[in-house]
């Protein structure tokens, strides 16, 4: 890391525009230690939200039940400020009830009000998905939409939701009554984040005997609100990327790890009791390695430099990648082995630089 | 840090000191090269001093040339050479060649019933045997050969009283001996 | 060949009478002592003197001395022991071994034990030692052993008689007390027969000279081999512990690998210096058993005491190279190549010290 660094490259005029970004990671910093308050043992993935914030990307957590998943969406979203809107996944939820409120109101008439997704109109920062794989298909697709475009239509005109984030969580331990969310879904999501129970033995004593953590609205509406603003990080995403630079040797690497996904018998990687020749059917969308990129960005930005590092690419590589490769179905049962294999190895074979 | 010091080291110092071993055993064969040169050279019938350095069996060898051939004074010229290096088994077989070549002379001397010649030559004989037996008891022939002579000396009488006066004055054993160097043992 | 070594299995055997046929032994063949030194006069006494100790003397080869009134009182008690004193030929090495237990504040006179060398003209002394213990009563025990070669040519079986020892035994006062040591008879018999010396010529027949033996290299050749394996084990070694050729692939020396392409990639400019630092990183690589990103330095270092000392020196090159390959600096512009040379040869000799 030089000192000549954003700023000064920013003051060239290289059609970077014209905001501080070093403002902006100041904050970025301070959004994360204010979550961090309300989630105590996450770091990587308050970290890995942060990324996906300026990444401008929707996010999947995924994990145990009880493990915080929520109250993490919850801190992120308070610390984040703009209009927050929830909803719940079950298996009756129709498309419509996420765009319409129907009631009979006090004068006894029928009446059909903004629903959920729409109630804050345009300026919706954050749509909260809980339980995403409990919904039905036809929810998967309306979300899609409103992920990939950031528009829904309702009430015979286009919404757009500029500033939208949708986060969705999982828990992976029921499978009875769900719907596995389809192949495109999952590609639009820019991270799946694994959450998981803190290691550390005083954290989790910390977590189950400190009353704070008993009572989660008090513990969020402790937080400082609207730490970031929500309005200009479509602005400071575009600043980020542009300003961060990818040299060749990274572009290269990056091919390289890509390549090592699609034909990992070809890069060295062996996994024990996989046929490495049959294991993937897709390793990676063009889409999910440009995701990829552009998280690698953030993060190389959040550590405060100009160019784009290995490291970067691995530290947001599992979440932005796993869930985009898709495995032949008898290794699908073990996916969650295999991958984390999969991942770990191709940073051990692929040389950098 | 200083194991790890020592395990860097110990294959360069473990180089230097067998690269010190094989100079000295090629130094030591080239020597033994060049004292089975002379060996040879002398087996040869050829007369070749050894070097100075030679070891006490190449001189012995030297002087076994000059005892079969009666050169007697110039092969005990060699007993510094050959008794100073302390091996005993060379130190024996030069004494019992040199008790050889003096036998012979006395043996020579008798036949030609020259007795007084004889006589001191069998008293130098019986000398040679016995520092050789000295040296190396287990020498048998050199048992033998001392017998030998000391019948020779039975057959003359007189020699008894002879043999008294050595046994009183015992180190002046060698003074009869022409030729030989002062100063030595 | 010693005579004592040929007589070994006789040497406990009693020398003294066994029951039955002492009066036989007796006569000569065992030490005696000054007191009888002719053992022809003697004889009826020496029998007595047996027949008293013969309890001791069946014991062990070992007579105790009939002592002169004189040394009665400082010399309490002396004994010796021979080999079987028979077959003795020209040339034999026999010991002596006398026991002597003096009454302090007397003691032994080492300077007074007879010098090595001939004794009489057919008896050598070769060598004398003296050793010192304490003994019974207060005594001091010194055994004197006494190595005498006998040139004593028979023409038959005859006896001989070795000339007794003189022991001194001095005190502080420095009064001196003279005592004769034992001496010891045994039977020498020629090497040939009388009837030989009658043949004429044949009585003259030498055994043939000792021939020199011409010295075998073998030995030599063998040390020679020797030594020529363990330098090329020793040359193996060192190759192997430095990687060089034929062990420059080896997995656990990529430094010293790193080593050579390094320095010969270092030479070519900015080109070559990537190509350097490349091989410098497959080195890291290859160390770490992964490949090793600027981040997990830490931890590398941490497992790997013997770099730690490279420290400075190994995250300047990570920093270099970042902005080398990922950057927009110059390559080498921040370390220059004699510096990754340098680098990597300190890493190598790190390297060997794991």
């Amino acid at each position: 890391m030089t000192p000549t660094s954003i700023a000064e490259r920013r003051s060239a005029g290289d059609g970077a525009p014209d905001i501080s970004l070093d403002d902006w990671r100041a904050k970025a910093l301070a959004f994360e230690a204010e979550v961090s308050r309300a989630v105590i043992g996450q770091p990587h993935v308050v970290r890995l939200l942060t990324i996906a914030l300026f990444a401008r990307g929707h996010v999947l957590l995924e994990g145990d039940v009880g493990v915080g998943k929520t109250t993490i969406l919850r801190a992120v979203a308070h610390a984040l400020g703009g209009p927050f809107e929830r909803i719940e996944g079950t298996v009756d939820l129709m498309p419509t009830d996420m765009l319409y409120a129907a009631y009979i109101d006090d004068a006894g008439k029928p009446r059909v009000d903004p629903g959920p997704a729409l109630r804050h109109g345009e300026d919706l920062a954050v749509f909260f998905f809980n339980e995403i794989n409990r919904a039905r298909p036809q929810v998967h697709s309306l979300l899609l939409r409103l992920m990939a475009e950031r528009s829904v239509t309702a009430f015979g005109k286009d919404w757009s939701f500029p500033h939208l984030v949708v986060f969705a969580d999982r828990n992976r331990v029921e499978k009875e009554e769900t719907f596995e969310l389809p192949a495109a879904a999952r590609d639009r999501f820019l991270m799946e984040i694994g959450v998981e129970t803190p290691h550390d033995a005083d954290i989790r004593r910390e977590l189950v005997f400190d009353p704070r953590f008993h009572d989660v609205d008090r513990l969020i509406g402790g937080l400082k609100r609207a730490v970031l603003d929500h309005r200009g990080l479509n602005e400071a995403g575009r600043a980020i990327q542009t300003s961060v630079s990818t040299s060749l040797t990274l572009e290269h690497y990056v091919l390289a790890l890509w390549d090592a996904l699609r034909a990992p018998a070809r890069a060295g990687i062996v996994i024990d009791g996989v046929d490495m020749d049959r294991l993937i059917l897709a390793g990676g969308s063009p889409r999910g390695v440009g995701a990829l990129v552009r998280a690698a960005r953030v993060r190389a930005w959040l550590e405060g430099r100009d160019m784009v590092l290995p490291e970067d690419v691995r530290a947001v590589f599992a979440p932005v990648m796993a869930h985009r490769i898709f495995l032949d179905p008898i290794y699908e049962p073990r996916r969650e082995r295999i991958v984390r294999a999969l991942c770990g190895q191709t940073f051990d074979k692929v040389p950098a630089p | 840090m200083r194991l790890g010091a020592l395990k860097s080291l110990a294959p360069m110092v473990a180089v230097c000191a067998a690269a010190a071993w094989l100079s000295a055993a090629i130094w030591t064969l080239q020597g033994e090269r060049a004292e089975r040169a002379v060996f040879i050279a002398l087996a040869s019938k050829r007369d070749v001093a050894p070097p100075d350095d030679a070891s006490a069996e190449l001189v012995f060898a030297r002087a076994h040339f000059l005892l079969v051939r009666d050169r007697i004074d110039e092969a005990q010229s060699l007993v510094g050479r050959i008794v100073g290096q302390g091996d005993r088994h060379v130190t024996a077989r030069f004494y019992y060649d040199v008790g050889n070549a003096r036998a012979r002379r006395a043996v020579g001397a008798v036949e030609a019933s020259q007795i007084d010649k004889a006589i001191p030559e069998v008293r130098l004989a019986k000398d040679a045997f016995r520092a050789s037996l000295r040296a190396d008891p287990g020498l048998w022939d050199a048992r033998y050969n001392l017998d030998v002579v000391m019948r020779l000396v039975r057959d003359f009488p007189e020699f008894e009283g002879l043999e008294e006066e050595t046994k009183a004055q015992p180190k002046k054993l060698w003074t009869d001996l022409p030729g030989r160097p002062r100063g030595l043992p | 060949m010693r005579f004592g070594e040929r007589a070994a299995r006789f040497e406990t055997r009693p020398c003294g009478p066994l029951p039955g046929v002492r009066s036989m032994i007796a006569k000569k063949p065992c030490p005696h002592f000054g007191d009888f030194a002719d053992p022809h006069a003697g004889e009826a006494a020496a029998a007595g003197h047996f027949e008293a100790r013969s309890v001791v003397a069946a014991a062990a080869l070992a007579v105790a001395f009939a002592l002169p009134a004189p040394a009665a009182a400082q010399i309490l008690d002396r004994s010796m022991t021979a080999p079987q004193p028979f077959g003795v030929l020209l040339g034999d090495v026999f010991t002596l071994k006398t026991r002597v237990d003096v009454a302090p504040p007397f003691r032994l006179d080492p300077s007074a034990l007879p010098k090595p060398g001939p004794v009489t003209y057919w008896l050598d002394l070769r060598s004398v030692s003296s050793t010192e213990r304490k003994g019974p009563n207060g005594a001091t025990r010194y055994e004197i052993s006494a190595e005498y070669q006998t040139f004593y040519a028979p023409l038959e079986a005859i006896e001989q008689t070795t000339p007794p020892m003189k022991l001194v035994v001095v005190d502080d006062a420095g009064k001196r007390v003279e005592a004769d040591g034992a001496s010891w008879s045994f039977i020498t018999s020629p090497l040939r027969p009388i009837a030989a010396t009658a043949g004429g010529g044949s009585a003259y027949g030498l055994r043939p000279d000792a021939a020199p033996r011409l010295p075998s290299l073998r030995s030599a050749e063998i040390k020679v081999a020797a030594a020529g394996v363990a330098a090329l084990l020793a040359l193996a070694w060192l190759a192997f512990a430095r990687a060089w050729p034929p062990f420059h692939k080896r997995p656990a020396r990529p430094f010293a690998a790193a080593v050579r392409s390094v320095a010969r990639a270092a030479r070519g400019g900015e080109e070559g210096w990537r190509s350097a630092a490349l091989a410098l990183h497959r080195a890291f690589d290859a160390a770490a058993g992964r490949r090793l990103l600027g981040e997990d330095l830490a931890a590398f270092l941490a497992d790997r005491p013997s770099f730690q000392q490279q420290d400075a020196g190994i995250r300047r090159f990570f920093d270099a190279s970042r902005i080398a390959f990922f950057g927009r600096g110059r390559p080498g512009a921040d370390m220059p190549a004699s510096e990754l040379v340098a680098l990597s040869r300190s890493l190598a000799a790190a390297e060997r010290a794991t």
